[in-house]
C-alpha cells in the first residue's frame, strides 16, 4: 500500500470509529438527562403536589441562582423530605446497576446477581441480627451512632463475600463457578439464620426486619445521604475503570491473562468494591431486588456488551429505574408506604421474563 | 528464540513432563505432535506462562520467561486456544479489537484500528465486521480469534512494509488451531500463519495431521508420555519410525515429482487385529 492509500485507509478508520465513540457518548449524555428531568419531576410529586416549574425554582434559589420569594411550606418538603429521598434513590440505583454489572461480568454470566455471592444475605443477616439482639451499644457510640447499623451490615457483607471467596478456591485459584456454589450454599445458612432471628423478634422488631427484607428509601434523610455518598464514592468511580478488564473477562479467565490481565487482582478487586457498595445500600436502604439483574441486562439491549459503556450507563439506568419506583412506592397507596422492594420485583419479574423468552428465539 | 532445558511438569504425582529440553529460532513454525494425553498442551501451556513449571528453565529472546511481568508478555506473546468460550454478545470488529488491549489504556488509536482492519481483511472476516461472534460458524469463528492473536502481535508499520522486522520477537502459540475446519479453511489459516513467520514470528502450534505438518511446518517435535521422541527438521523427524514409536501406527512415505515434500498415509492390515494380538500376549 501507498502513501496516500494508507492516510485515506486510515482515515476511513477513523471516521467511522470516531462515530461510535460519539454514539456512546450521546447515550451517556441522553441518560443523564432522562435521569436529572425524571428526578426533578419526581420531587415535585407526593401528598404535597409541587409544580416542576416551582420545584426548579426552589432548587435555584437555594443555589443562589435566582431570587425571590418562595412557598416557604413546599421549599421545606422539597429540601428536607424529598430531595435526600430522591437524591438517595439516585444513589442507591446507580451503584447497584453498576455492581450488577460488574459482577455479570465477573462471572461471565448475564443472569448473576451482587445477592448470588451472599453480600446482599450477609449484610441483612447482620442488620436483623443487629436488630433483634439489639447490640444498642453500637448506636450509643456518639461516632458510630448513625454508621452503627451501616457498619455491621457492610461488614456482614464482607464477611459472606470473603467466605464465598475461600470456599471457591481450588489450588489457590478462585473458581467462578465454584463460587456461584458458594454462594448458594451461603446464602442458604444466612436465609436460615435471619429466618431463626425473625422467629425469636418481637412485634416492633418483625416490622424493622421488614424493612431490612423488602427494602425502602423511607429513611433517608441528609445525614444518611451523606454516609451513603461517602460509602459509594470509591466504587462509583473505580468500577468503571475495570471496563476494559472485563471485556476481556468475556473471553474466559486463561486468554484474559493473556492479554496481559491480572485475573487475580481484579477478581478481588471487584468482589472488594461491589460488596463496600452493595454492603453500604443494603444497611441504608435495605435489600432492594432485581435492579442489579435487571437494569445491565436492559442496559446492554440499549448499548452492547463492551463494559467501558455498560458500567456507566447500567449506573445512570439504575439511578432512573430506582427513582421512578420509589415515586410509585410512596404514591400509590399515598400516605402509607409500598415497600421499594414489592415495586422492583413487580416490574422486574415481567421484564426479565420477558427477556428470557426474547433470548430463547 | 524460545530455549526450554530440562523441563519436568507433574500434577497429582503424575508426571505430564520431564526432561524437555529443546531450542528454537524466530522466524519458523514449529509443529508438536503427538498421541492424545502425551502433554501437548501442558507444553504449550508452560511456554505461554499459563502453567508454572516445576523444574528446568524456559527462556524467551534470551530471558527467563518467570521474569517477565504478564503485561509485559502480552505485548510479544498470543495464544490461539483451543476452545474459545465469550460470554456476552461481542461483534466481530470488537473482539479483534481486544486483541490491542495490552497496547492502549483506554482508548485505541488510529495504528490500533488499522491493525484490526488488517487483521480482518487477512483472515478473510472483513465482511463479517459487524455481525455479532455467536451467530457465526464454527470455522468462522476460529478465523475471528486467529484475527485476534494477530492483532495482539502485529506492529502497526509491518502492515505497509513486508520487509518490516519488529525489534522484539514476537511469540504465536496454536493451541490445534485447524480442528473443526474444512479443508480450504484448514490450508487458509496455516498458510496465513506461515506468513506471520515471514515476519520475524516464532509460532508453535499444536496439529494432529501429519500431512499439514509436512506441508507447513520447519521443524517437527514429537512427544510421548511428556517425554521428546526427536525433534528436529521436519522431513528428517516425520518419518516411519519416529511416527511409529510416537502414535503406535505404521506410515508410509511417498513423494509426488509437482511436490517438494512427501505425503503420508498409515497403512494397518487390520487395527482391530493388532490390538487382539496385543491383548493375547
Amino acid at each position: 500500500m501507498n502513501n496516500s492509500a494508507e492516510v485515506r485507509f486510515v482515515d476511513t478508520l477513523l471516521t467511522r470509529k470516531t462515530s461510535s465513540f460519539t454514539k456512546n457518548g450521546l447515550i451517556l449524555l441522553g441518560l443523564t438527562l432522562v435521569l436529572i428531568t425524571v428526578s426533578l419531576w419526581a420531587a415535585g410529586l407526593g401528598a404535597v403536589a409541587i409544580s416542576f416549574r416551582d420545584v426548579c425554582y426552589i432548587l435555584g434559589q437555594k443555589l443562589g441562582l435566582v431570587s425571590g420569594a418562595v412557598d416557604d411550606q413546599a421549599s421545606v418538603i422539597l429540601t428536607v423530605i424529598r430531595l435526600p429521598r430522591v437524591l438517595m434513590g439516585i444513589l442507591i440505583g446507580a451503584i447497584l446497576g453498576m455492581t450488577g454489572a460488574s459482577i455479570q461480568g465477573l462471572f461471565r454470566n448475564p443472569l448473576a446477581d451482587p445477592g448470588l455471592i451472599g453480600i446482599s444475605s450477609g449484610a441483612s443477616l447482620f442488620a436483623v441480627s443487629m436488630i433483634v439482639l439489639e447490640l444498642h451499644w453500637l448506636s450509643e457510640w456518639q461516632m458510630l451512632g448513625l454508621f452503627g447499623m451501616s457498619i455491621m451490615s457492610f461488614i456482614g457483607a464482607c464477611l459472606t463475600a470473603f467466605g464465598v471467596y475461600q470456599l471457591s478456591k481450588v489450588d489457590g485459584k478462585a473458581s467462578v463457578s465454584n463460587m456461584l456454589l458458594a454462594g448458594i450454599a451461603i446464602n442458604a445458612l444466612c436465609g436460615a439464620i435471619t429466618g431463626l432471628l425473625t422467629y425469636l423478634a418481637n412485634d416492633a422488631q418483625l416490622r424493622s426486619i421488614q424493612f431490612w427484607g423488602l427494602g425502602s428509601l423511607g429513611g433517608a434523610t441528609w445525614e444518611t445521604l451523606q454516609v451513603g455518598a461517602i460509602g459509594c464514592f470509591l466504587p462509583l468511580v473505580a468500577i468503571p475503570r475495570l471496563g476494559k478488564s472485563l471485556n476481556a473477562f468475556a473471553l474466559g479467565e486463561g486468554q484474559a491473562q493473556h492479554l496481559g490481565i491480572n485475573a487475580k487482582r481484579l477478581k478481588i478487586q471487584l468482589i472488594l468494591l461491589t460488596t463496600l457498595g452493595v454492603g453500604i445500600s443494603v444497611a441504608l436502604c435495605g435489600t432492594i431486588g432485581f435492579v442489579g439483574l435487571v437494569i445491565p441486562h436492559i442496559t446492554r439491549m440499549l448499548v452492547g456488551p463492551d463494559h467501558r459503556i455498560v458500567l456507566p450507563a447500567s449506573a445512570l439506568m439504575g439511578a432512573i429505574l430506582l427513582t421512578l419506583a420509589d415515586l410509585i412506592s410512596r404514591t400509590i397507596v399515598a400516605p402509607a408506604e409500598l415497600p421499594i422492594g414489592i415495586v422492583t420485583a413487580i416490574v422486574g419479574t415481567p421484564s426479565f421474563i420477558a427477556i428470557l423468552i426474547k433470548n430463547r428465539r | 528464540m524460545i530455549e526450554v532445558q530440562n523441563i519436568n511438569y507433574s500434577i497429582n504425582k503424575r508426571q505430564l513432563l520431564s526432561q524437555v529440553s529443546f531450542n528454537f529460532s524466530s522466524g519458523k513454525l514449529l509443529a508438536i505432535m503427538g498421541a492424545n494425553g502425551a502433554g501437548k498442551s501442558t507444553l504449550l501451556k508452560v511456554l505461554s506462562k499459563e502453567l508454572p513449571y516445576q523444574e528446568g528453565k524456559v527462556r524467551l529472546a534470551y530471558r527467563n520467561l518467570n521474569t517477565y511481568r504478564s503485561d509485559e508478555l502480552a505485548q510479544i506473546r498470543a495464544v490461539l486456544a483451543q476452545q474459545n468460550t465469550l460470554a456476552f454478545e461481542f461483534k466481530v470488529d470488537d473482539l479483534v479489537m481486544m486483541g490491542r488491549y495490552p497496547h492502549f489504556t483506554s482508548r485505541p488509536n488510529a495504528q490500533d484500528r488499522a491493525i484490526v482492519e488488517y487483521c480482518l481483511n487477512q483472515t478473510g472476516i472483513a465482511h463479517l465486521a459487524n455481525r455479532t461472534v455467536h451467530t457465526l460458524s464454527g470455522g468462522e469463528q476460529q478465523r475471528v480469534y486467529l484475527a485476534k492473536v494477530m492483532a495482539q502481535l502485529l506492529d502497526y508499520e509491518s502492515l505497509f512494509d513486508k520487509n518490516y522486522r519488529s525489534e522484539q520477537p514476537k511469540y504465536l502459540f496454536l493451541d490445534e488451531p485447524v480442528t473443526g475446519l474444512d479443508l480450504f479453511h484448514q490450508q487458509q489459516l496455516l498458510t496465513t500463519v506461515k506468513e506471520l513467520t515471514h515476519k520475524g514470528f516464532c509460532v508453535v502450534a499444536i496439529l494432529h495431521d501429519l500431512n499439514l505438518a509436512m506441508q507447513f511446518a520447519d521443524s517437527v517435535l514429537l512427544l510421548k508420555k511428556g517425554k521428546i521422541v526427536d525433534y528436529g527438521v521436519t522431513q528428517k523427524v516425520l518419518q516411519p519410525d519416529a511416527i511409529h514409536e510416537t502414535f503406535g501406527i505404521q506410515v508410509k512415505l511417498f513423494q509426488d515429482s509437482q511436490l517438494d515434500y512427501p505425503f503420508i498415509i498409515p497403512f494397518q492390515e487390520n487395527i482391530y487385529h493388532k490390538t487382539a494380538r496385543i491383548c493375547q500376549v
